[in-house]
């Protein structure tokens, strides 16, 4: 299990995070979002362990990050990862096999065939999606029981992405591995996290199940024979809403069901529900933010 | 303990060609030195047996030089080079994203690299110093060997200080230019701020005062008497090596201190700095007025001349256009102004 409890980390003077307390259980996948410059990949340096914080601790099973041995069960893939213009795929897997000894080479190579990716390749002829994929073929590879990825949908095609989910699925079922990824790629984080943690205002927002979080809001779209007062929506606790005339969309958090019955007191005309995808989610939890 | 040792064995093989440019560099400069002085030993040698020991109209006994101040030179340059090299990885943000979340301390990953670095220059050196050895063997009946190897011991140790001294500045600035600025210019300063100051109070300081605070410059020193001693110069008194065990006593002293200090700013390094313009009171923010405040000076005065004006704002315009700008907080523009005052005053009270 990871504790992350950090009360505060500067970064050039300035405060990147605050109170920061969270876990996340063994075998579970963590989705770390936020807005640009939220901090989310800092959350991941401290969680790391290239980092240390001003003040608080991360600890992996009640043993500190900071202790050597701990990185052991801990692969971090950085979202834009050190390599040698000169460097092969064999030779990235060679410095990492000293740290890992655990590295499967036959996976490794498995996962660069996946990909379609030369292991003889100098890294400088790649792209930077191509460099990506060789890190999460090296990351995925090493079997960790912690593996933490940053921006690791960044510059993947859709096929890769597709594939990346699959392979880091059969990690967590194959290993029990846990992963906390960050991304910004909503859509695919959702088919895949058990968890979620949004990073706004230097801290952790809310986190816990994506499903029960989703449940939290609903939206309805209502239609109404005439313009509705914007009055009668005062009563119930509306995250956003949009009029259009007589139509108006509305998100609301609570019990669906007793919303729902709220709505309907409101005599509209037509009422339909919609299922709120995690961007929707995450959107109307930023906007509640600022707002 | 098996982490480390398998870091160290990969990191090994990583510089492996390194160290073979590095060795074949030093056998070059090696060979080339004593070519020289074999050639000058065969011409006298040829000379002499010619026309004899007395051909000047007295007994001549001529020697061979062995010019042990050129490894000197060597070791100034490997000992700066070395850590340079072996710390500059830790100069890139990118890089320690990686390293720093390996499962091996950053003290022990520091370690490593500052031993593979040091171990690459005993080997280089050593190698380097047999050849030199081996090519003055033709020499042997005017030269002393036993002086030649004590030298050889002696600059290892004196070598392992001026490493440390060296790494030292590297670990404590974030990038790799301010580092080799702050290392060289460390070297030095001491001197060239006791000379500026002897200069201005009438300290009386000799000459060899001031240059024996320049932190290679006992090893010059200890070159030359070996130098001496192994080609039979008569000019040698036994005072001449009783300073040099107390020398190395210091050394050693030193080169555990720095060492120590080494590990321990590295330890305490601010990941997200690295790459960074320096923000140690030892790096740019000192070492630019001071340097510019002496420059003025010996201008002013005629010691540095227009070369030492030109070199100043060379150096600074140059430093300033690779860092794209110095960011100088208020902190930076009191030390300036205080060393700037400092010089000033100085200049008037001479």
């Amino acid at each position: 299990m990871i504790s992350v409890n950090i009360n505060s980390h500067h970064l050039g003077g300035n405060l990147i995070l605050e109170d920061i307390t969270m876990t996340v259980p063994d075998g579970k996948i963590l989705g770390l979002v936020g807005t640009n410059g939220s901090g989310k990949s800092t959350l991941l340096r401290l969680m790391s362990g290239v980092y240390v914080p001003d003040s608080g601790s991360v600890q992996y099973d009640g043993k500190d990050v900071t202790i050597p041995a701990v990185r052991e069960n801990i692969f971090f893939l950085p979202d834009d990862p050190f390599f040698a213009g000169q460097t092969t795929g064999t030779g990235i897997f060679d410095i990492y096999k000293t740290f890992y000894p655990n590295l499967d080479r036959e996976l490794y190579r498995t996962l660069l065939s996946r990909f379609k990716l030369d292991e003889k390749a100098h890294q400088r002829n790649f792209s930077k999606g191509m460099r990506r994929q060789f890190y999460i073929a090296l990351a995925l590879s090493a079997r960790p029981k912690y593996l933490l990825l940053d921006e690791a949908f960044d510059g993947l095609d859709a096929f890769t992405k597709k594939t990346v989910i699959e392979e880091i699925n059969r990690s967590v079922e194959e290993n029990g591995s846990t992963v906390v990824i960050s991304s910004h790629a909503l859509s695919e984080l959702e088919t895949f996290c058990d968890l979620y943690a949004l990073i706004e205002g230097q801290t952790v927002k809310s986190h816990g199940s994506l499903e029960e979080h989703a449940a939290k809001y609903s939206r309805y779209t209502l239609a109404f024979t005439e313009a509705p007062d914007p009055a009668i929506f005062s009563h119930l606790n509306v995250r956003d809403i949009d009029f259009r005339g007589k139509f108006v969309t509305v998100t609301l958090e609570g019990d669906a069901e007793k919303l729902y019955e709220s709505l309907l007191a409101l005599n509209p005309a037509v009422i339909d529900r919609e299922k709120l995808s995690f961007e929707d989610v995450f959107i109307t939890d930023v906007k509640g933010g600022r707002s | 303990m098996k982490m480390v040792v398998r870091y160290f064995k990969q990191h090994s093989r990583s510089t492996m060609i390194r160290f073979a440019i590095i060795t074949f560099i030093c056998l070059v400069a090696v060979t080339l030195l004593t070519q020289g002085i074999v050639q000058d030993y065969n011409r006298n040698k040829e000379f002499y047996e010619t026309y004899g020991n007395s051909y000047y109209g007295y007994d001549h006994d001529w020697r061979v030089y062995p010019a042990l101040p050129f490894h000197v030179f060597i070791i100034v340059i490997l000992c700066t080079g070395l850590p340079m090299v072996e710390m500059s990885a830790f100069n890139s943000r990118k890089y320690l994203d990686s390293a720093f979340s390996f499962p091996i301390s950053r003290v022990s990953m520091l370690s490593v690299n500052l031993i593979n670095g040091y171990l690459q220059f005993i080997l280089a050196y050593s190698i380097s110093f047999a050849w030199y050895a081996m090519r003055l063997a033709p020499c042997a009946d005017k030269l002393y060997f036993a002086p030649i190897w004590a030298f050889f011991f002696i600059s290892l140790l004196y070598s392992l200080f001026l490493y440390c001294f060296n790494a030292f500045f590297f670990s404590l600035c974030n990038a790799t230019v301010d580092g080799a600025i702050t290392a060289i210019a460390w070297q030095h300063i001491i001197a060239v701020v006791l000379a500026t100051l002897s200069d201005m109070f009438n300290f009386n300081m000799d000459e060899d005062h001031i240059l024996m605070s320049i932190v290679w410059y006992p090893l010059g020193t200890i070159s030359e008497l070996y130098s001496d001693s192994a080609s039979r110069n008569p000019y040698l008194s036994e005072n001449d090596f009783k300073v040099i065990p107390i020398i190395m006593i210091v050394v050693t002293i030193l080169a555990i201190l720095f060492c120590a200090g080494t590990l321990f700013f590295f330890n305490r390094k601010r990941t997200e700095s690295a790459g960074e313009i320096s923000n140690t009171p030892v790096s740019y923010k000192v070492l630019i007025p001071v340097c510019a405040g002496m420059l003025l000076y010996w201008s002013l005065e005629g010691g540095g001349g227009i070369i030492s004006l030109f070199a100043l704002i060379f150096s600074t315009v140059g430093y300033i256009i690779y860092r794209r700008g110095v960011r100088l907080k208020v902190s930076d523009l009191v030390v300036i102004g205080v060393c700037f005052a400092a010089f000033i005053m100085g200049m008037m009270a001479s």
